[in-house]
């Protein structure tokens, strides 16, 4: 197991609008469900404004990787760190470290009971305690950026995938996060929905948003990205940008990961 | 008409104390589902919970009610507790005996509702920064309660029947009404039937309001 | 998957509890009994309880301190419970009524012409009407509470009601575990057979099912005869009538004085033979703990004979019965 850390090599991401600080920070970090390790040395840093795309074969730990970022799993070893924070300190209020982070789900997860603009406006009212009306005009205007202001009052089962998605996008993006975790958003839709969506998540990273995606969409990563990662059987084996790791990959198995996709 | 021994002016003539019977069986059932619906949410959260001080509590006492018969309970309410200084009245020892029997089974209807609901929407609404109750009060328990309502109901109707069990306490509901009948008339093919007869006049209305609400709700999906 | 258990709205559940605890209080009137106070009592310590853990703990949000909490809660309760428990203790054995300004009677309401329960609900009968007037001389209003005949001493002696008044022999027996009043009525058993049957004593019952009431005299005397093939004991006198009508039972052995009524009730179905087989008297039972309302129940016992109305009572419901 060679890990390619790119010692001495500083990535610079492609949007200036960092200080240079990392706002997320992986130390040593290994989880396990019982008896099998999924994550087993995880070190990784992630700069502000950056976009990272994570690959790797099912079972590599990628899900899981973005999952302890906002506590969703729980780590056994090693230290995170969210904007100088570590997440499991005791002053740490978990509920605002989630207001920080957002995540879109493969299964989208929206409310179903709930119409689309409730499902957006339910956290900003209920954890932030924003004001209604205010919650209610954000939350249009983040509807219409995404094109999808006419069916603020539908409900979700109304809508076709890609529409959900890009609802729960905008329902993750009305807290304001200062990342943004996406863990494999299109690979439950029908192919002409992806589009849709992808287009909407290279909006936001345009806009300079972290963001953090698991996906399986190469143009994606090769557009977007400033910075890909590849994993496999818990651990990062090699690091790059996104040219550098199609064109030469210089691990074995990111090779030959990267020769069955392309 | 005196069809099969069935006494219709017997009927007839007992039928205001029958009902007056039939009024306290309701009040009976109402309280004790009601109390027992609150005990039961309650204790439901505490079952899926993951602190111990909580699950293991309730799976006690859900585990004692189911594995025990009602009347068993009701007559430990009423002449055992005396043994701890909790000396009931009827009324009171019968309420309290329902709603804690049908409390642990409303608790696993909580249970069940909510735990079939997936997991993916508590997880959406804990990243979105939404804490356990949050989420239980705005997306899990208002979804789970298109499962719970109809069992709720089930379970109301299932409790009306049960309550006359709290006949062996003396208390006058339905079924002692009979009795209390046939002991004067020494006719007890009449006032049992009479009796019977009530019961099916609640449960099969209430019962038919059930299969409609859950065919309502099957539509919407 | 991770959730940490926010009890931040205390006033909510707060709420919801004392409407609990009201809604309990408050149903009917039959609700209001010693549960009252211990209610009170509890009331006002939870929400005091509640309202401390909220304004104490309203900061703390993580996992270590909400351990602390939950302990804090669990040693609340605890003493809620125990102070609920202790004055209960102290409650219910003393002198106390068991409702205050009540003369709380206990009795099998199944057994005419001493308590029945009329259509409307109420209790008829030789023992209410003497019941009543017992309860006019102490000062105190009457309230009858049924309840089965084969635990009466037992919720008598635990506090279900003041005093016992239920056709009862005095027995050497039952002079163990209760005080009995002086003698109020003098009775015996007899036999009732179905009308067609040719059993005229005790002696003919060779081989015979007899039915009496559980833990009546008829159920011990029953009990005493030998060659009878079964006993069935029944919770209700007329249960046991309701067997015979059908061929379960050849024969009742009960009170002479009760047995009477329900044969004239459906005298075709029933005749009494062998009457006097004992002689026995009724008194009232009180727990052995108030010898008070003992003294008090047999002054106004002897001041009812003496002034005429006990003669009434029994004029009205033993020689005139009619439970019409």
């Amino acid at each position: 197991m060679i890990k390619n850390k790119t010692i001495g090599k500083k990535l610079s991401p492609i949007n200036n609008n960092s200080n240079g600080q990392p706002i997320i920070k992986m130390t040593n970090v290994k989880k396990s469900f019982g008896d099998l390790v999924v994550l087993k040395d995880i070190n990784l840093e992630i700069k502000k404004g950056e976009v990272l795309v994570v690959l790797g074969p099912s079972g590599s730990g990628k899900s899981t990787l973005i999952r302890c970022i906002n506590r969703l799993e729980k780590i056994e070893e090693g230290e995170i760190m969210v904007d100088g924070m570590d997440i499991y300190s005791p002053d740490m209020d978990i509920h605002k470290l989630r207001t920080k982070v957002g995540m879109v789900f493969q299964q989208f997860n929206l409310f179903p009971h709930m119409k689309v603009l409730d499902n957006i406006i339910l956290s900003p009212l209920k954890v932030k305690k924003i004001p209604k009306d205010q919650a209610k005009k954000e939350a249009l205007e983040l509807l219409k950026k995404i094109g999808l202001d006419d069916k603020s009052n539908s409900y979700p089962h109304e809508l076709s995938g890609g529409q959900q998605q890009r609802v729960a996008i905008a329902r993750a993006l009305a807290m304001n996060p200062d990342v943004m975790l996406f863990d494999e958003v299109t690979s439950a839709l029908d192919p002409e929905l992806v589009k849709g969506v992808l287009e909407t998540m290279k909006e936001l990273a345009k806009m300079g948003m972290t963001m953090i995606v698991v996906t399986h969409e190469m143009g994606f990563a090769k557009e977007v990205a400033d910075r890909v990662i590849f994993m496999d059987e818990g651990y990062i084996i090699e690091e790059n940008e996104p040219k550098e790791i199609f064109k030469n990959p210089q691990n074995p198995r990111t090779q030959a990961f990267i020769s069955k996709i392309l | 008409m005196v069809g099969l021994g069935f006494q219709i002016d017997l009927f007839v003539r007992i039928l205001p104390e029958l009902l007056r019977g039939a009024a306290i069986t309701i009040q009976l059932t109402a309280f004790s589902v009601a109390i027992g619906t609150l005990i039961g949410l309650f204790m439901g959260i505490a079952r899926i919970s993951h602190y111990k001080i909580f699950s293991v509590p309730s799976a006690l006492y859900v585990e004692f009610i189911r594995g025990t018969p009602l009347l068993v309970q009701i007559m430990i309410v009423y002449y055992g507790l005396p043994a701890l200084g909790l000396n009931l009245d009827q009324y009171t020892s019968g309420i309290l005996a329902l709603s804690i029997n049908s409390g642990a089974y409303i608790a696993e209807i909580f249970k069940a509702g909510i735990k079939s609901i997936k997991k993916g929407q508590t997880e959406a609404s804990i990243s979105l920064g939404l804490n356990y109750i949050q989420t239980m009060r705005y997306v899990i328990l208002p979804q789970a309660t298109r499962n719970i309502l109809p069992a709720l109901g089930n379970e109301f109707i299932a409790l009306l029947k049960d309550s006359s069990l709290v006949s062996i306490i003396a208390i006058s509901e339905l079924l002692r009404r009979g009795m209390i009948v046939y002991s004067r008339t020494y006719d007890a093919w009449t006032p049992l039937l009479g009796v019977a007869l009530i019961y099916l006049c609640i449960t099969i209305p209430l019962s038919r309001a059930v299969q409609y609400i859950e065919k309502r709700w099957e539509i919407l999906d | 998957m991770y959730y940490t258990f926010n009890m931040g709205h205390y006033s909510d559940s707060s709420c919801f509890f004392a409407i609990f605890l009201f809604c309990i209080n408050n149903l009917t009137y039959e609700f209001r009994n010693i549960m009252y106070h211990k209610i009170q009592i509890a009331k006002h310590l939870l929400v005091i309880a509640i309202t401390f853990l909220h304004t104490s703990t309203r900061k703390y949000e993580t996992e270590v301190l909400e351990m602390k909490r939950i302990g804090q809660i669990s040693i609340v309760l605890l003493l809620i419970l125990a102070v609920v428990a202790a004055s209960g203790c102290t409650g219910t054995k003393s002198k106390k009524l068991v409702e205050e300004g009540y003369l709380t009677i206990g009795t099998e309401a199944q057994y005419p012409p001493f308590e029945i329960i009329k259509p409307d609900g109420s209790f008829y009968g030789f023992d209410i009407a003497l019941g009543e007037a017992l309860a006019k001389e102490l000062g105190l209003k009457p309230k009858f509470v049924d309840t089965d005949f084969a635990s009466i001493i037992a919720s008598l002696n635990s506090g279900k009601f003041d005093v016992a008044m239920s056709a009862m022999t005095i027995t050497e027996d039952r002079q163990k575990t209760v005080n009995f009043s002086d003698p109020y009525f003098d009775a015996g058993l007899s036999m009732a057979v179905p009308i067609n049957s040719n059993k005229q004593t005790v002696n003919d019952l060779n081989g015979a099912i007899i039915g009496v009431q559980l833990g009546t005299t008829g159920d011990i005397y029953a009990s005493e005869l030998k060659n009878v093939k079964e006993i069935k004991r029944y919770a209700h006198t007329p249960d046991a009538f309701l067997d015979m009508k059908n061929g379960k039972v050849d024969a009742v052995i009960n009170d002479d004085v009760v047995n009477k009524p329900i044969v004239a009730s459906d005298p075709t179905s029933f005749k009494v033979v062998s009457s006097l087989l004992t002689v026995e008297q009724y008194g009232v039972a009180i727990s052995k703990e108030n010898e008070d309302l003992l003294l008090k129940i047999n002054a106004a016992l002897k001041k009812l004979k003496e002034n005429g109305t006990y003669d009434q009572i029994y004029d009205q419901y033993i020689v005139n019965w009619s439970d019409e």
